[in-house]
Formats: structure tokens, C-alpha cells, sequence
């Protein structure tokens, strides 16, 4: 879209212009991943954005890790540190519970989404909580939990900038650090003026001044922290042993909304658990080098209870809400159990080739990028999602910049042998437990068309003699190959097989086909 | 069975079969390389490049200093704590007005200038602020005044997180039954780049953040907090 | 960079490599074996110019790769035990692809976890190594330019090559020890090109588009050749520079040394 100078555009076209930008979100969001994918590469300044943003983050995280030898060490430690979450996690979540007890927060278990919701709605209705300031929480994303509570008649507001702004423009975060990523200055600037309102309900005016533009949300939403009844936060890490709740941020709304309303509700993960604050520092560290760049963010909030007799000011009531959603089912998988060792930076989404170029929305979830490969599939099933898995190249960038070490591609990979799997009652010892805690949809995406393509490749190449049949038709008949073939031809011209095999020139230069016995190294 | 019950029912069949031993390094800090005498240096360095202003100063001067940067910024409304020394900075001051009572959201939100906060340490290698909140340091009066402004003795600059969790007064602070309600790291004025990745000041904390560095005070970690 | 630094450079991965053998298998990679078939040849040359013995066993057909990454475990599992089968004696193997040899050194001992030829597997594993590693590392070649012709290569390493096998650093090594030649890498060198394997077939509008920024980059340099040492990488670059209109001869890496060798 070009730029549009503002005095020759009217308040009526504006709004009309973020209408439409509405309208196609929705619109891309009701189809299937590979449209998704292609109407994102088609669209020139979603991918300049896109691109944009990514040379920036990656460059920023590339800058605050300038000694390899110590980046190898923090990932080190950051995967020991996770794995150890891992091994420790029921204990650790019991743990957790009993000390968040002893300090005054109470503690919810939620098996799934619509259970997380309903105990949060609870919590309000309990409360006569009618309005809601949120902090940025992608869990609740996860949840769809705004969606739940307005059902109800619960004013739900985004206090983060760029959860706010996707929040007006009635989409969906695009990243889970930089919520509002593919819009660009301009966009911004017609959808706070076309929607962004004040408390006494006047129009915000027209700025591309960026320090205008967050004065103007900044006053906005003084007014609602000021006046909610609740504030619903996530969380970043959960310490077990001081039952501590550990919150990271730049814009101090999260700070605003679990300090001011009576009421804080926290969501999380439960795999989002560290046994003591000796494992904090080193995560936090990794987690802001990772995620934007910055040796620490402007706060790090450390919340160990609710508002004590004599204190003048914080909530008289701290929940938390342990979702599972999937979680423990991923926990029993052997392979893909590293899933939950990702503490939500964006690194990889950051570096991947393919996530620059089809943004966010493409993926279709919450969880975008290589770990939205990895999580998504696994929560919401392989029959919805499993199409995003054959949008990697299995380049690596991911893995190298995790910071606790997950292997993506190795997972990713992995799902698409679930995908395809043919076989639900394969038993074997090991296995017994994953039998019954198979990855949702296995087997959903495997086709009669390509399984029989794989067995016939199969045949052709452990059959030495049938496999030096098909490279002879090949090379002797290379000239005849057409010039068109499918998607690879659409953009490459066709590659041109040799005259003769290297098996056949090698046979012609005398080259031994097997080592004599006798010889040794 | 509930919720709860079946969740931690799961993780434990999970946990029974592929059970791995922990690294070592899952309790081994990655150690920073900073020498005391660049504690200094490098906490100044970090805070201003975060726009964070650092004022060094003498327990002496303090007093006129803080007088002097209210004036200047046309500061009327100045909150402060209860603590000891915050008493005493008042006194020396005057005009300020101390955070000795709940306040309605109304003024402070819409009356207060700015509000004058006591961090117990520093920590070096990020620039940051450690405060802890409680019944003399309220938590909103680092976070709602569009000005904070924290009195941090030179002293008690640590090298890091690291260093900070490590010692005798968090372990301790963190094993007794009441634990500080809300600890915080403050490493600058509130901030965003949620804009086309401009960074912007002024988010939703504070919009300026002055920082007296005091040179020859005796360390806060002395001074007893309230219980 | 000296082809010695290179032989001890790569921080994470402090892989142990054996001195010179007598003998070791070539695989050839069942895309050489079709479209860069000289590139085999060269490589054989220049081993055997080190007094090593070439051993190329006419079974071998492919590393089992693409049904692999495409999540089709057991017919991968079916190509990959003829590869055990082929390359069986205790003798280094040398790849000509990044992609397979971190296939073979990398995936083989997951792939037959709990299979009858695991130890086999893992055995294999460890002794497979990618050519340029092997070149630079084993055999620890000295490499004199005999060309006369001054020649800019634009290098390209593939991901595997560059993440999985960690063997970036070898390959710009063995480029630059040719002294005609100057080596220049492209802007955003270490993105992936594209290809992915059945990535290019899956998606094929994403794979199109980052093949297009690499072409682009590529071009920019001025090279007068491009090499690498994966012929996926290649076909795809040159493939679409081709159909731009704007082509650029490609060599393998094996290829261009042999011949500025020689």
C-alpha cells in the first residue's frame, strides 16, 4: 500500500482504509496455511515490514552477544536450567504451589483452555469485576480469553502498546514479543485516529510522531488502569522455592496492571516453572539478549504476594492460573518433550528465512514461526494444523539462535513423521506410554498419492540395480525431460542430468568397488 | 479427581519411564568478568544509555540537590516513603509530601509530579535499580508519578543479578515467612518499541528516571526494613 | 584464512579426526550421481593426488534423506540400511554433499534407534565426513594454483554444511588457499538459499521467494563462478538465475579445485 500524505486523505477514508485492513485479516485468517502464506508474499508491505523488523531483532540479539564462548556457556546453562524444570516438574509445580499458598496467592489448575477461562471469569464474577486492564500475556492469546470474558459483558482491555494496537485493529498478535510487528508508522497512525478513543470518548488526533502517537495510548490507558477492577497478567518465570511470580517488561504496564487494580489474575504455563532465583539471572539475561536485544529490560517484577497489612498501595487479591492445555500430553513425548523447554524470547521466529517473508498471520495461531510449528500442531492437533510443518526448509537458523537450545528442526521434523504415520498401534516397550499420548491427529496428513511415491522411491533406491536403471534412463534420456516441471520449473529452468552417471564414469576410470581384504587402515 | 489432580497425574506417569539426571550446570552461574573498581563506571554507563539521568552526589549534598532538581523541573507535587532516611531527606528538603496512607487513584494519578523512591542496591553490569517495595516504599510510587527519582548509595552497587541472588540478605529476605510482596529491578525510564521498532520514551512507567548516586553514605542494607 | 587455522576452527563442535588413511568410500550423493557427476571425479582425483585409495561401491544410491525429512521413517530407513550395507568396512566416508554427509553423521544413529543395525549406524556416523572437512582436516591438503587465469568465486555453504556439519570454515578456507582466486560471499551469506528439498516442491512460492533474494545476491557480487559444495544449493541458485536471464556458470567445490589445481 503506498503512503497516502495525510491532508489529502479524510477522517472517513481512514477509517475505511483500517476497515479494510480488518477485513483482510479476517478474511486471511478463514483460509488454509499455503494461501495464507501466499497472499503474505504478495503483499509488499507486510513483507517489508516483516523483513524490516527481522534484520533489526537479529541484528540487535547479534550485538548483545558478541563472545561466542560465552553465548555457548549461557545456552549451556540456560538448557540445563530448563531441562532441569523438566525433569523436576510435578515436584516443582507442587512446590511451587504450596509457597505461593504461604504468601497469599491463590493457585488454580486448568486442564484446558475453556477450563482456564471459566475459573478466570469466576475469580471475576466473585469479585464484581466488570472491567479488565491486560498485561501482555500470549497464553491468554492461547486461551482466547478477551473473546470469553466480552462474551460475558466484561470489558477486556490490551495495556500493552502493541497488544493494544492489534486489539483496535481487531486482529491477532503476529509475534509474541512485537505483538504489532507487521504494521508499519502509517498504518498506526490511521488506527489510532479511526479508533482509539479517550475515556470521555473524544477521537484521538492524527500523528505520525511516534512519541505522539505512545503520549496518546499512554494517557488512554492511565485512565483504565486507574479504574479497573482487575488487571490479568502472564507470567515469565515461576520461582518453586520463595513461590515467587517473575514478570518481565519495557512499558511498566505490566507493573500497572498487577500493582493498582484490587484484583491480579495470572496465567501460565506450567512448564514456565524454575526451582530457585540462582536460575533466574542467567535465564532473564538470556531471555532479553534473545528476545530484543537488551542486556535488561526497563523492569523486572518480582511478585511474592498480595498487598500485607501496612502496605499502602498493591492488590488484596493475587491468583495464578496453571494451564496445562496440551502440555502434559507434549511431557510424555519423548522427542518433542523439549517443546517446553521455550521461555517465549522470538529468537527463532527472528531468524527464520521463511517467517520474514510470510510474517505471522500466515501461521494461523497464537505461536507463530518455528516454535508455532512445534507448539501448535501439538496443542491444537495435526489435522488443523499440521500444513505449516512443510513451510521449513530445515535451514538450522532457529536451533543455532534458541537460547535453550531446543532443537526446531529436529521437532519439526519429527511432527511430520506424526503426521504421516500410518502406524497408531506400533507397540514396543518404550513406547507403551506414547501409545496412549500420541500427538493429536498422527497419521492425519498421511495420503494415499504420497505414500506411494515414497514406496515406490524406496523400491527404486535400496535396489542397486533398479536404482542404476533409473539414473541410466535419466542421463541417456536427459534431453527428452520436459522443460516445464510442476512448482520447480515455475520459477528455475529445468537443471539438465549429465551424460553419464558418476557410478558409470567411476566404473570406467577403474575405481575399486570395495575394499580388498587385507587392507587396513 | 480434579484438575489438578489429573495434570499432576500425567506428569508423573511421564516422568516415571524417561527420568534424566540434571546438569550440573543447572546450578552454576555464568559468572560476569566485571572488576569492583569498574562497578562504578559501568552502572552509569548502562543507566544513562537506558535515558536514565545519574546525579553523583555526597550525603551532605543531597538534600540540595534533590531541592535543586525539583526546582528545576517545576516539580510541585513530590511523594516520598516512610523509611528512615526518607524521613530525613523530607525534613532537609521540605515540601515534600510522604506516601504515609493509601491514596485515592485520582491523585495519584492525575496530582502527583513525581515520587522519590530508596533502591537497596545497584547492579552494575545492567544499570539497574533494586528496590524493594513494602510498607515504606510503596510499589506505585516508583510506577505512577511521571517522575521517579531514586536515592542509591555508591556502595551498594553489586556487580549483577548474579551477584545480587547470591548474597546473605536475599537468600535470607527469600527463606523467611515474609517475604518482600514485591521486589523490582528498575533499569530505566519506561519505554517502547512496539512502533515500527522506534523507540519511544514515556510508555506507562514513569517518563524520567533521576538517580542520585551517593558517594560516602553508609550502605541502606544496614538500615533495618519494616518487618 | 591458512588451511590450518581452518583445520581447528568451529567453537562448539570439536569433532576428532583420524590421520591420513590408506583408503576410504566416496558416496557420490544421488544428485551428483545424476547432474554433477564430475564433480565425483574430481574429488576422487584429488584424493587419490594425497595417496589415498578411492573405494566407490556401486551399490550405494542415496543417503535416505528425502523421505526422511519428509517424515516417511521406515522407506527412509529401507534406502539407509543399503547405505550401511555398502559402505560396511571400517574405513573413513567421504560425502560430496553437506545435506547427506549430516544425514549419514547426524541422523543415522536416531534413525536406527532401536533397530537391529543401530551400532552399525552409529559406527557409520562416525566415520562419515563431509568432502571439505575431510580435505582439510584429514587429509590436511596443500593446495598450489596453477591456473593462470585471476578468477572471482562467489561462495555459497549450505545450511547443513554450515549448521549441521559445521563446516563453513573449510569450505572459504579451501577456496582462498587458491591464490588466483578471490572469494567473495554474498550479502546475507548464511541464509538459506531456498532450496530445502522438498521444501522447493511443497512451497513452492515461499522457496521461490528466498531463492530470488539469494540469486540477487548472489549476482551482486560480480563473481565470475559460483561454487558450493551441495548440488541442491546449486541447481536452485543457478536454476533461477538461469531464468532471469542472467546466468552464471556454477562449479562444484570439488570441481574448482581440481581444476585450478591441476
Amino acid at each position: 500500500m503506498t503512503q497516502i500524505p495525510v491532508t489529502q486523505i479524510s477522517a472517513a477514508d481512514m477509517a475505511a482504509l483500517v476497515d479494510r485492513e480488518e477485513h483482510d485479516f479476517a478474511d486471511m485468517q478463514r483460509r488454509h496455511f499455503k494461501a495464507r502464506a501466499k497472499m503474505s508474499l504478495e503483499n509488499e508491505a507486510l513483507r517489508a515490514s516483516f523483513l524490516g523488523a527481522s534484520n533489526f531483532l537479529v541484528g540487535k540479539r547479534k550485538a548483545m552477544f558478541p563472545d561466542d564462548a560465552e553465548l555457548s556457556a549461557l545456552r549451556n546453562r540456560g538448557e540445563a536450567i530448563r531441562q532441569h524444570t523438566l525433569n523436576n516438574l510435578p515436584d516443582l509445580l507442587q512446590r511451587l504451589e504450596t509457597n505461593l499458598t504461604a504468601n497469599g496467592i491463590q493457585v488454580h489448575w486448568a486442564e484446558t483452555a475453556e477450563e482456564a477461562c471459566w475459573l478466570i471469569h469466576n475469580i471475576l464474577q466473585d469479585n464484581n469485576a466488570r472491567t479488565v486492564v491486560k498485561g501482555k500475556s500470549m497464553v491468554s492469546e492461547e486461551i482466547e480469553l478477551n473473546h470469553y470474558l466480552e462474551q460475558r459483558g466484561i470489558e477486556c482491555l490490551e495495556s500493552d502498546m502493541g497488544e493494544y494496537l492489534v486489539q483496535l485493529a481487531k486482529e491477532t498478535p503476529s509475534h509474541i514479543i512485537m505483538q504489532a510487528i507487521h504494521k508499519n508508522k502509517e498504518q498506526i497512525a490511521r488506527l489510532m485516529h479511526s479508533r482509539a478513543q479517550t475515556s470521555d470518548g473524544q477521537a484521538v488526533p492524527y500523528s505520525e510522531d511516534v512519541d505522539e502517537l505512545i503520549g496518546n495510548a499512554r494517557s488512554i490507558l492511565r485512565d483504565k488502569f486507574m479504574t479497573a477492577d482487575a488487571g490479568i497478567s502472564g507470567v515469565n518465570m515461576a520461582v518453586a522455592n520463595t513461590g515467587t511470580l517473575c514478570l518481565v517488561e519495557n512499558e511498566g504496564n505490566g507493573r500497572m496492571t498487577t500493582t493498582v487494580p484490587k484484583l491480579h489474575i495470572a496465567v501460565t504455563g506450567i512448564e514456565k516453572v524454575v526451582e530457585d532465583f540462582s536460575q533466574v539471572p542467567d535465564l532473564l539475561t538470556l531471555l532479553t539478549r534473545s528476545a530484543t536485544g537488551q542486556k535488561i529490560t526497563t523492569y523486572f517484577n518480582m511478585i511474592s504476594g498480595p498487598k500485607k497489612p501496612g502496605e499502602k498501595d498493591g492488590p488484596e487479591q493475587v491468583h495464578l492460573v496453571l494451564l496445562d492445555n496440551g502440555r502434559s500430553r507434549i511431557f510424555n513425548h519423548d522427542t518433542l518433550k523439549p517443546t517446553l523447554q521455550c521461555i517465549r524470547c522470538g529468537a527463532c521466529m527472528n531468524h527464520c528465512p521463511v517467517y520474514a517473508r510470510i510474517g505471522g498471520h500466515a501461521y494461523g495461531s497464537t505461536y507463530p514461526g518455528p516454535i508455532g510449528q512445534v507448539v501448535t500442531p501439538q496443542i491444537g492437533g495435526l489435522q488443523k494444523h499440521g500444513d505449516m510443518l512443510s513451510a521449513c526448509s530445515l535451514n538450522g537458523a532457529c536451533g543455532d539462535a534458541c537460547p535453550v537450545r531446543i532443537p526446531l528442526p529436529k521437532l519439526i521434523r519429527e511432527l511430520r513423521s506424526e503426521a504421516v504415520n500410518p502406524d497408531v498401534n506400533h507397540l514396543t516397550a518404550d513406547s507403551i506410554r506414547q501409545v496412549f499420548n500420541p500427538v493429536l491427529g498422527r497419521g492425519s496428513k498421511r495420503t494415499l498419492g504420497e505414500s506411494l511415491i515414497w514406496r515406490g522411491w524406496s523400491l527404486a533406491h535400496r535396489q542397486p540395480w533398479l536404482y542404476r536403471l533409473m539414473t541410466r534412463l535419466l542421463t541417456r534420456g536427459r534431453k527428452l525431460l520436459p522443460k516445464k516441471l510442476g512448482p520447480w520449473t515455475r520459477s528455475r529452468s529445468m537443471p539438465q542430468a549429465a551424460a553419464r552417471s558418476l557410478h558409470e564414469l567411476v566404473r570406467d576410470r577403474g575405481v575399486a568397488n570395495e575394499l580388498n581384504s587385507g587392507e587396513s587402515q | 479427581m480434579s484438575s489438578r489432580d489429573r495434570i499432576l497425574q500425567r506428569l508423573k506417569n511421564g516422568q516415571s519411564a524417561s527420568r534424566q539426571q540434571s546438569s550440573a550446570l543447572a546450578f552454576e552461574a555464568v559468572n560476569g568478568s566485571l572488576e569492583v573498581a569498574q562497578f562504578r563506571r559501568e552502572f552509569i554507563q548502562n543507566l544513562s544509555d537506558n535515558h536514565a539521568e545519574v546525579i553523583p552526589t555526597s550525603a551532605a549534598e543531597l538534600a540540595t540537590n534533590v531541592r535543586q532538581l525539583l526546582q528545576d523541573k517545576d516539580i510541585a507535587h513530590c511523594l516520598i516513603g516512610c523509611s528512615a532516611a526518607a524521613d530525613a531527606l523530607a525534613r532537609s528538603v521540605g515540601g515534600l509530601q510522604h506516601y504515609d496512607a493509601a491514596l485515592e487513584n485520582s491523585e495519584l494519578f492525575q496530582q502527583i509530579d513525581a515520587g522519590i523512591s530508596f533502591a537497596r542496591y545497584g547492579l552494575a553490569a545492567t544499570g539497574s535499580l533494586v528496590l524493594e517495595t513494602g510498607i515504606d516504599e510503596p510499589r506505585t510510587l516508583s510506577l505512577v508519578p511521571p517522575v521517579n527519582i531514586v536515592i542509591l548509595n555508591e556502595c551498594d552497587v553489586l556487580a549483577d543479578f548474579n551477584q545480587l541472588v547470591q548474597s546473605d540478605d536475599w537468600q535470607q529476605s527469600f527463606s523467611r515467612d515474609n517475604k518482600p510482596s514485591n521486589m523490582l529491578l528498575i533499569s530505566g525510564p519506561s519505554k517502547t518499541a512496539d512502533i515500527q521498532q522506534t523507540l519511544a520514551f514515556g510508555a506507562h512507567g514513569p517518563k524520567q528516571l533521576y538517580v542520585f548516586l551517593v558517594s560516602d553514605a553508609e550502605s541502606a542494607v544496614d538500615e533495618p526494613t519494616a518487618p | 584464512m591458512p588451511l590450518s587455522d581452518a583445520a581447528s576452527a568451529g567453537p562448539a563442535l570439536a569433532r576428532s579426526y583420524p590421520v591420513k588413511p590408506r583408503a576410504v568410500y566416496l558416496m557420490g550423493t544421488c544428485l551428483v550421481d545424476s547432474f554433477y557427476p564430475q564433480a565425483g571425479m574430481d574429488a576422487i582425483a584429488l584424493i587419490e593426488r594425497e595417496g589415498v585409495e578411492v573405494i566407490f561401491p556401486q551399490a550405494q544410491t542415496c543417503c535416505g534423506q528425502p523421505a526422511y525429512n519428509s517424515g516417511y521413517d521406515d522407506e527412509a530407513r529401507q534406502v539407509a540400511r543399503q547405505q550401511l550395507e555398502a559402505f560396511s568396512a571400517d574405513i573413513p566416508l567421504v560425502v560430496m554433499m553437506g545435506s547427506c554427509a549430516a544425514m549419514l553423521h547426524k541422523d543415522y544413529p536416531s534413525l536406527f534407534a532401536g533397530e537391529p543395525e543401530e551400532a552399525q549406524a552409529k559406527a557409520l556416523a562416525a566415520r562419515t565426513y563431509e568432502f571439505s572437512e575431510f580435505m582439510v582436516n584429514v587429509l590436511q591438503v596443500e593446495l598450489t594454483d596453477n591456473s593462470q587465469q585471476p578468477l572471482t568465486v562467489a561462495l555459497h555453504t549450505s545450511c547443513s554444511a554450515r549448521r549441521s556439519m559445521q563446516v563453513a570454515e573449510q569450505h572459504k578456507a579451501l577456496v582462498s588457499s587458491l591464490s588466483g582466486v578471490q572469494l567473495v560471499e554474498p550479502q546475507r551469506a548464511t541464509e538459506c538459499c531456498g532450496f530445502g528439498g522438498t521444501f522447493a516442491v511443497k512451497q513452492p512460492d515461499i522457496s521461490a521467494a528466498m531463492a530470488k533474494d539469494k540469486a540477487d545476491n548472489i549476482a551482486a557480487t560480480g563473481a565470475d563462478v559460483i561454487t558450493s559444495a551441495d548440488c541442491g544449493c546449486l541447481m536452485n541458485i543457478s536454476g533461477t538465475l538461469d531464468k532471469q536471464g542472467r546466468s552464471l556458470p556454477v562449479k562444484h567445490l570439488a570441481t574448482l579445485l581440481w581444476e585450478r589445481s591441476q
